[in-house]
């Protein structure tokens, strides 16, 4: 990684994830996570129960934390007038922006790995086999696309509206809004706009996919349209916003 | 006009700024030189827009700025490379110790030997005891302290200061004119002061700017505006100051006054005569006219009759 980058990383995490953030994300993310395994060992259908219950219990967590995380980096960033001091520096704006980005999205995504690090690890303690293995695996891809949309979503917000309250505000209207009033509909591909869902419907499919090229039996409720449309959803739709704010921090007026 | 033939440290032609239905500049076009300069204006005058503009935190609508000679919409990373800034209430990240901050600086900035760059400036700006303290701990005077370090360090080409003597105490305010003198003189190092206080203006800048309204009203160095306004400044004693303020408040020759113990001082338009006006005036109120004579201008009449005359 470039110096310039680099630097500006380090100057992000400490500055960005100094006390209390860190101790609080990663607080929350235990006490909604941690208590699921043990629910689940005695459960039938172990295997699709850990990444439901997974999914389901983190995206609370993973919708909160990113917009603390990204609007108290880029809308807390612009009304404390960090953003002007660092911009005064000749690294560009896009340096600027890569680096925030990128310290806040891997550091949200190595908490959460983590915990799901923790939470896999417990799974194999009980059943081993070429399948887990898969599913833990397609969970990590799934939560990187998970935590990529919701950090690009939040940072597009926070840069739009530079104000450190309203951001959240409307990034917790927007991505409750669509949890809460979607119908729950396991056959309908608009269910899996959701990120209660997404990650789950992502997960099944390429589970099932990937049993059956090993010849092995396999059936997901998950259709393939309503795995296009959550894989879409968070991939594109991360990608979307990701350049959306390059754009704006790019073009953004700090008066 | 002194410095004309030296290299503009700041120049804009025909620069334009609208927020919405406010204008901010208006079409200004002006050549900056010499080595510590200084803007004033009053409240909403448009000198942090005019300042946001030559650091790219802001675009132009219209019109082109070129800083060190450096284009601001192509060259923003030259530009950058060669002015430090500390602008007006900067967001200071304040979990950072004081070296901690400036040694992230100087890295950002390239300086060579970041250690040195690092003891030595905090040295400069008397914060070296504080060094190891959070800025979180500092006080708002050591916070701005420390914002002059973090424009000094390297020794860039020019330093961008706005508003520098906020939130420092009287003899914060001297330090920080006494490193401006030094830096100025010893290294070469040009600044640009946006600034309240005429009388930090009036000592340090060897060019002036005064902006009104998001226009350049008058500019020149300190003794050229003194010269040019005080020959209309005058004091005049009476005997009823009072009767003969309130009808010098309707006279059109008169661009500013102001009460300075028991006497009035006026700043009249270039082409009146000022002495047979005053007595016209006292023989037409009856009031007995003790002195007149022209006064020796300071900044603030200076400032005073040019805001005055450009609305």
């Amino acid at each position: 990684m470039k110096g310039k980058l680099r630097e500006l990383m380090a100057w992000e995490l400490q500055d960005n994830w100094s006390f209390p953030i860190l101790e609080i994300v990663i607080a929350i993310t235990i006490i909604q996570v941690v208590p699921f395994t043990t629910i689940l060992i005695n459960e039938p259908t172990l295997l699709f129960n850990f990444v439901r219950t997974f999914f389901e219990s983190m995206f609370f967590v993973i919708i909160i934390s990113a917009a603390i995380v990204c609007g108290k980096s880029f809308a807390s960033g612009i009304e404390e007038r960090k953003l002007v001091l660092l911009l005064s520096y000749p690294p560009s704006r896009s340096k600027v922006f890569l680096a925030k980005y990128l310290t806040n999205f891997l550091m949200l995504f190595l908490i959460f790995g983590s915990a799901l690090l923790v939470e896999g690890a417990s799974l194999f303690l009980f059943f081993s086999g070429a399948i887990q293995l898969i599913i833990w695996a397609f969970m990590f891809l799934y939560l990187f696309l998970a935590v990529f949309l919701t950090s690009s979503l939040m940072t597009i917000i926070a840069l739009a509206v530079k104000r450190f309250g309203l951001s959240v505000l409307v990034f917790l209207i927007f991505m409750f809004g669509i949890e809460y009033s979607i119908p729950v509909n396991v056959y309908d591909p608009t269910y899996y706009l959701t990120l209660k869902m997404g990650p789950q419907g992502g997960v099944g499919y390429a589970t099932a996919w990937y049993a059956h090229l090993l010849g092995l039996p396999s059936s997901s409720w998950v259709r393939l349209e309503c795995f296009t449309v959550a894989t879409s959803y968070l991939l594109i739709g991360g990608l979307a916003f990701l350049l959306g704010s390059l754009l704006i921090m790019k073009k953004l007026d700090l008066d | 006009m002194r410095g004309q033939n030296i290299e503009p440290i700041i120049e804009m032609n025909g620069v334009t700024k609208k927020f919405g239905g406010i204008l901010a500049l208006d079409n200004i076009s002006f050549a900056m030189r010499g080595k510590v300069l200084g803007l004033i204006g009053p409240n909403g005058a448009g000198k942090t827009t005019l300042i946001n503009i030559l650091l790219g935190y802001t675009r132009a609508d219209t019109g082109e700025t070129l800083v060190l000679g450096y284009n601001t919409k192509t060259q923003l990373a030259e530009i950058k490379k060669r002015v430090g800034v500390l602008p007006e209430k900067p967001g200071f990240p304040t979990s950072f110790t004081g070296k901690e901050f400036l040694t992230r600086v100087a890295r950002l900035r390239n300086i060579s030997n970041p250690k040195h760059a690092v003891e030595e400036i905090l040295g400069t700006v008397g914060l070296s005891q504080a060094g190891e303290r959070t800025i979180r701990t500092y006080s708002m005077g050591m916070q701005q302290r420390i914002g002059l370090a973090q424009a000094l360090i390297g020794e860039p080409g020019l330093v961008i200061l706005d508003e520098p003597a906020a939130n420092l105490d009287p003899l914060g305010r001297l330090d920080m004119l006494d490193i401006i003198s030094k830096y100025s003189q010893e290294k070469a190092v040009k600044f640009l002061i946006s600034t309240h206080i005429l009388y930090d203006v009036e000592r340090k800048c060897d060019w002036i700017s005064i902006m009104d309204a998001g226009k350049i009203l008058e500019q020149g160095s300190v003794e050229q505006l003194i010269q040019k306004y005080a020959g209309l400044t005058y004091k005049i004693v009476v005997s009823d100051p009072k009767t003969f303020a309130s009808e010098l408040t309707k006279a059109d020759y008169v661009i500013s006054m102001a009460f300075k113990e028991n006497s009035i001082i006026l700043t009249a338009k270039g082409d009146v005569n000022v002495y047979e006006k005053t007595m016209e005036l006292a023989k037409r109120t009856n009031v007995t006219v003790n002195e007149v004579r022209p006064v020796l201008g300071s900044l603030d009449e200076v400032f005073r009759a040019v805001v005055k005359s450009g609305r």
